[in-house]
Formats: structure tokens, C-alpha cells, sequence
């Protein structure tokens, strides 16, 4: 089947979950319940969609970065640091050398794995990103952070997930191309080939956001030892209907990747997940058509530009059957 | 170079702290629940870090702009611009939003002004800051004007207006921040200054304040020289970014501000060690007059941290004066 659609990770969590697990006279045993529900509302709710890979919408995690770093030891978390608007996350620093202390990733793999009948992929926060987004005051260089939780942090949990079953993995590393120098990029690359290397499961980097439109990757894009790249694109994008150039000018720098001669997967982002307006299939339709004349329709899994999670899940749920309907739509222009 | 050749122990080196600065916890929770007290909890939290800059014995006070969604937004107020797409701001993880100028620019003046709380700070002396027109203009987006030249001027009209209003109303010193310029020149994408030089000029003409350049997110030693020909009052650089020890040969008969509270790292500065440093490069250099700053915003560090690196701000500023009038080793 042509143009497979998948989530990219989180989901805002149901109001009911947040009152519940906060509060206090609730057992950790009964909030793991709640969080059960919570997880196979969401696992099911994505596959009635029409979602051919899912996940439980992160519904576990606190959030991309906070939620692993809370089970490295080396880190304390610093406090809160505005990423954009009313938007914070917590930031930690990192005091001295990181130890996993369990497999965050393992409990809620298992349960989406015995819950899901679509394909399941995980979604885990990439070394590069964890360490770019704290502040090293332990190691002498970045490379040697990144490197240390490449290899003592994220790589034997994902030994861990595919010993259990896990066949799709995806490594979000948002900050990536942040910084696009060589040294940098080179410090990605060899930090994400590390925690793959050797392992036979299906690997997809998420970028978004980049700032430079992924042209700091294009070079190195075939030297990461992964299967697809899953980004963003519709948030440059315009509205209007429509296969030229000016009008999907979001997805023009598809044409630099196949001068790059790039012959992986893409994880076409074709939704905004920063706006509460919402795309009409016609729309979703134009993107997949034009990145597919671009670099094959083969090529091509359709999925939200990032976590639906800045949405409330009523957006993010018209969001995602629009992104479904619009993938049928596309799908009969290549039948 | 001679020894102590120009700086003049009598005039104090100075200090400010401008740009975003870090909401405390009180105001991330009530922003995240949208509270409807939030203008009255933006004016304490102003003040609240409008009287550690007064603690810590900066020179200049500067509003947090804890009411500021990035340095752009209020902009969208002028006629011609428009809210756009998320954006990475440079090399961080803060975004802001890409302003759209769709038309001529027009009913500008009092914008900045209108988001800084001046009323705050009636009796202290004044520092602001306003982006450059070249960073203004990069950063954001032109679907009107025919060239870019054209483009860029307008932006420095309108900059130019703003900083009038804020002179008028008793700023002494308006940073231009200029992280655009730094970040493109050092990463091989700025060829010639000549334009952002004019831009530059019209922002500053007619404008009663001192207006410095502040250059950060890149080195611009390389075109320090280029630099020191801008018509400004003060040129800065991040040491993070810019080695001090890099423009030690040069004859700079502007003011000096120098970033070297590092802002994007935790790691606390060593007031003795960093002051004592200072102190040797500086009585090697030929310079008039100092101002020490952070090395950009305070937005990036926890508030916790930032209330300690404005401190940190405060005690190495102190301890260079003492040094320069031979007060302690």
C-alpha cells in the first residue's frame, strides 16, 4: 500500500489522567491503571483513525526530555526554560557522568505491543537532543557528552525494546540540525550510528523545526545507518491548493534531497501542529502528490509534522482523520 | 602595545543586563493556565527583577520584557506585518515567530516603548535594547518591498522611530542586537557590510541615546576593524563567541561592551578569577570606556540561574573597579 500513515509521538493527555495521577490519596498501583486505560484509548483511538503504525501517544511520558532524564543518573534538573510563547520545558544540568538507572521505555512498549493490531513504533528522545538540550558542566566537550549517552544511555535500551519485539524505532533527535556545522552534524551522526549499530530493527530519525530546512543534513542523510527520515514541512508551507513550486514551498527542498541522490523514506510531515485551523484533505492530498512526483510515492509515509500534543485532542483528533482522508485522496491520484 | 596605554581608571567600568530575562515559576504557571491576572503578574514580575538589577548594583536597568513573546513580536503591531510560521531562533531551542511584512510599514513609534515598563524605573538610569535592522530583517519575512535594500531601510526607519521614542523618554543607551550579523559572518554568509552599515546609521540618526552594536551567536573577530567604522557609540561582543584576547590589538575609540556572563550554560562564573582576567586583557588594550553585559538574553537559563549570573554580573563589575583604581592585587 501506498503512503502508510503513522503518528510522530505525543498526544495531549486526557484531563481526566492529569486530575487523577496528581492526586495524592491515588496509589502509584492505581495511577499504572489509569495510565493503562489511558494508553489503549489512545492506541485504539489512532488505529480507528486509520493510522497504520501507532503508539500509545506518549501518554506515559511527562515529556520528550524531562521524561528520559528523570532515569539517568549525572543529571539535575535546573529548572524551567521558555521554548516558545507559554511554552516551557525543564532543563537539567549535567553534573556528572550518566548511568542508565532502568529502561524507561521498556514497560510501555510492552503494553502497546499486547494492546496495538496495527504496527507499532516507538518513539525515543536521541542522544544528540537530550544532550544539546541540557547544560554540560561535567564533560569537556560535546562530542564526549553526546557520545556518553549514545552509548551508556539510549543504545542498550533500544538492545532492550527489540529483544522484546520492537521492529520500528524512532530516534527523535528535534535538535539535529540545530547546529549545522560539520563538527556538529558529524557528532549526530556518529551518536545515532552508534546507539543502531549492528541491531536489526527499522530506524527512523525525527527532525523538526531545523531553522535551515534540513539542508544541514542533506550531506550526511545516507551516512546514518536508518531506514527513513520523518520531518516537518507543512508549518513552512502555504494553504493554498495546488503542485507548484511557489505554492507547496514548503516541500520544495524535497527537490535538494534528490539531488543529494537521497533514495530513503520520508515521513512527510503534512500537518500544523502549532495552528488549531485544520487542514482539508484536498490540501493534504497536494503535499503527498507533490513530494511523491518528487521523490517517488514509494518512498513516502505520511505523518503530522511533529507531536499533536500543543493541540487539544478534539483538534488532534479532526487533524489526524483529515491527514488519513487526504492520504486516500493522494493515493487514488497514483492509482 | 603599551602598557595601560588609554584606559582611564576614573571613568567606572559599567554594567546592564538587557534582552529577555527568565519569568519566575509563579508566572510559567500562571502563562501556562492563561491566568487573568497576567498583566498585573507581568508588572511584579518586572519589578521584582527590576530590584535585583538595583540589588546587584548594575549601572543601567533594563525592563526583563518578561512580557515579550520573543524579541519580534510586538512588531506585529505595526501596519504592513503579520504573524507567520514557527522558527528556530539561530542555534538555540527557542523559536519565535516569523513576522510577514506584506506592506508598506507604517504606524510605528511607540511599540517597543508601549512593552517596556519605564514608569518602573523613573529614577534609575535606563538601558534598552531593539534587534538591528539586519537581524530584524533576516529573520523575518519581505512580500512587499521591491528590493531588498528597500526592505532593510524601511526596517531601519521603523527601528529608528522606536529608539527616538525611547531617548525621548530617558533611555541612555539602546543595545542594537545583532546576532545575525555575528552568525552569518562567521559562518561565511555575510560578504559585505556596507549596507547594514547605512541601515545601521539611519536607525541611530537623530536618536539622543548612546546606541551600541552587540554582536553575538558568532566570531566576529574577523571583521572588528569593519565594525569599529560603524557609526555607534559602542560596539559589544560575546566572549563566548568572540575571545577578548582576539581584538586585543585593536584601537577601539568607541565604548566596549563585553558579554561575559555566559547565559547558556549553568555553570557559574568565578567572579576572582574572571575579573582578574578581565583586568589583564583590558590594561593591554586601548580602550576608553567598559560595560560589561551578559553574553545575551537571560531567557535561556532557569530563573533561579539567571537571578545568580546577573549577581555574578554585578560582583565582577565591582571587583574590575576596584581592580582598575589599584584597590585590591
Amino acid at each position: 500500500m501506498l503512503f502508510p500513515c503513522q503518528e510522530i509521538g505525543s498526544l495531549r493527555k486526557p484531563t481526566w489522567l492529569l486530575d487523577y495521577v496528581k492526586h495524592s490519596r491515588v496509589s502509584e498501583e492505581d495511577k499504572e491503571r489509569a495510565r493503562n486505560d489511558a494508553a489503549y484509548l489512545n492506541i485504539k483511538l489512532l488505529e480507528d483513525i486509520g493510522l497504520d503504525i501507532v503508539y500509545d501517544g506518549e501518554v506515559r511520558r511527562v515529556e520528550m526530555y524531562e521524561y528520559p532524564i528523570r532515569y539517568v543518573r549525572g543529571f539535575i534538573f535546573a529548572g524551567e526554560v521558555r521554548s516558545f510563547d507559554n511554552k516551557y520545558y525543564k532543563k537539567a544540568r549535567c553534573v556528572t557522568d550518566v548511568v542508565l538507572k532502568n529502561n524507561y521505555h521498556l514497560n510501555e512498549f510492552l503494553f502497546v505491543k499486547a494492546n496495538a493490531k496495527k504496527e507499532v513504533k516507538i518513539p525515543i528522545t536521541g542522544p544528540y537532543t537530550l544532550a544539546d538540550w541540557s547544560y554540560n558542566e561535567f564533560y569537556n566537550n560535546k562530542e564526549e557528552f553526546v557520545m556518553s549517552i549514545a552509548k551508556k544511555i539510549i543504545r542498550p535500551i533500544v538492545i532492550e525494546l527489540v529483544k522484546h519485539g520492537a521492529r520500528i524505532i524512532q530516534i527523535d533527535e528535534p535538535a539535529m540540525t540545530t547546529h549545522p556545522s560539520a563538527s556538529e552534524m558529524r557528532v549526530a551522526v556518529d551518536a545515532i550510528n552508534e546507539c543502531v549499530r549492528d541491531i536489526d530493527a527499522k530506524f527512523i530519525v525525527h527532525i523538526c523545526y531545523s531553522g535551515n530546512e534540513y539542508r544541514a543534513l542533506l550531506p550526511y542523510a545516507m551516512d546514518i545507518n536508518v531506514q527513513q527520515f520523518a520531518l516537518e514541512f507543512a508549518n513552512r508551507d502555504t494553504w493554498n491548493l495546488g503542485l507548484d513550486d511557489d505554492t507547496r514551498r514548503g516541500y520544495r527542498v524535497l527537490r535538494e534531497f534528490k539531488e543529494y541522490g537521497y533514495k530513503k523514506e520520508i515521513g512527510l510531515g503534512v500537518i500544523d501542529v502549532h495552528v488549531d485551523d485544520v487542514e482539508s484533505p484536498e490540501l493534504v492530498r497536494d503535499r503527498i502528490v507533490y513530494a511523491a512526483n518528487l521523490i517517488g510515492a514509494e518512498n513516502i509515509y505520511v505523518n503530522p509534522d511533529c507531536g499533536l500534543r500543543t493541540r487539544s485532542r478534539s483538534v488532534a483528533i479532526e487533524k489526524l482523520k483529515v491527514m488519513v482522508k487526504g492520504t486516500e485522496l493522494a493515493r487514488k491520484v497514483f492509482e | 602595545m603599551d602598557k595601560g596605554k588609554d584606559l582611564d581608571a576614573s571613568i567606572e567600568v559599567e554594567s546592564y543586563a538587557v534582552g529577555i530575562y527568565p519569568r519566575s515559576q509563579l508566572l510559567v504557571t500562571a502563562t501556562r493556565k492563561n491566568n487573568q491576572n497576567l498583566p498585573e503578574l507581568f508588572k511584579k514580575g518586572k519589578q521584582s527583577w527590576i530590584n535585583v538589577q538595583r540589588r546587584v548594583g548594575l549601572t543601567y536597568i533594563a525592563d526583563p520584557m518578561i512580557d515579550w513573546d520573543d524579541i519580534f513580536r510586538p512588531f506585529a503591531k505595526v501596519k504592513g506585518i503579520s504573524i507567520g510560521p514557527l522558527n528556530r531562533f539561530f542555534e538555540t531551542n527557542t523559536f519565535y515567530r516569523r513576522l510577514i511584512v506584506s506592506d508598506v510599514l507604517e504606524g510605528y513609534g511607540r511599540i517597543a516603548r508601549s512593552m517596556l515598563a519605564l514608569d518602573l524605573m523613573k529614577e534609575d538610569r535606563k538601558v534598552a535594547s531593539l534587534p538591528d535592522p539586519y537581524t530584524f530583517s533576516m529573520l523575518n519575512e519581505n512580500r512587499y518591498y521591491k528590493s531588498y535594500d528597500e526592505y532593510l531601510f524601511a526596517v531601519a526607519d521603523m527601528l529608528n522611530a522606536e529608539a527616538k521614542t525611547l531617548a525621548n523618554e530617558g533611555v541612555e543607551i539602546i543595545q542594537l542586537n545583532a546576532p545575525a550579523i555575528a552568525y552569518d559572518f562567521s559562518n561565511g554568509k555575510l560578504v559585505e557590510l556596507t549596507l547594514i552599515k547605512d541601515a545601521i546609521s539611519r536607525v541611530k540618526k537623530g536618536v539622543k541615546s548612546k546606541i551600541y552594536l552587540y554582536l553575538y551567536f558568532g566570531n566576529v573577530a574577523g571583521i572588528f576593524d569593519e565594525l569599529l567604522d560603524i557609526k555607534v557609540d559602542g560596539i559589544g561582543i560575546d566572549t563566548s563567541s568572540t575571545k577578548l584576547t582576539s581584538i586585543v590589538e585593536h584601537s577601539i575609540d568607541k565604548d566596549l561592551i563585553i558579554g561575559i556572563v555566559d547565559t547558556m550554560n549553568t555553570k557559574l562564573e568565578e567572579v576572582k578569577s574572571t575579573a582578574s582576567a578581565l583586568h589583564f586583557i583590558l590594561d593591554r588594550m586601548d580602550v576608553k570606556h567598559v560595560v560589561l553585559t551578559t553574553s545575551n538574553s537571560l531567557e535561556y537559563l532557569p530563573y533561579r540561574f539567571a537571578v545568580k549570573k546577573v549577581s555574578i554580573l554585578g560582583k565582577i563589575t565591582r571587583l574590575l573597579n576596584a581592580k582598575q583604581k589599584g584597590l585590591t592585587p
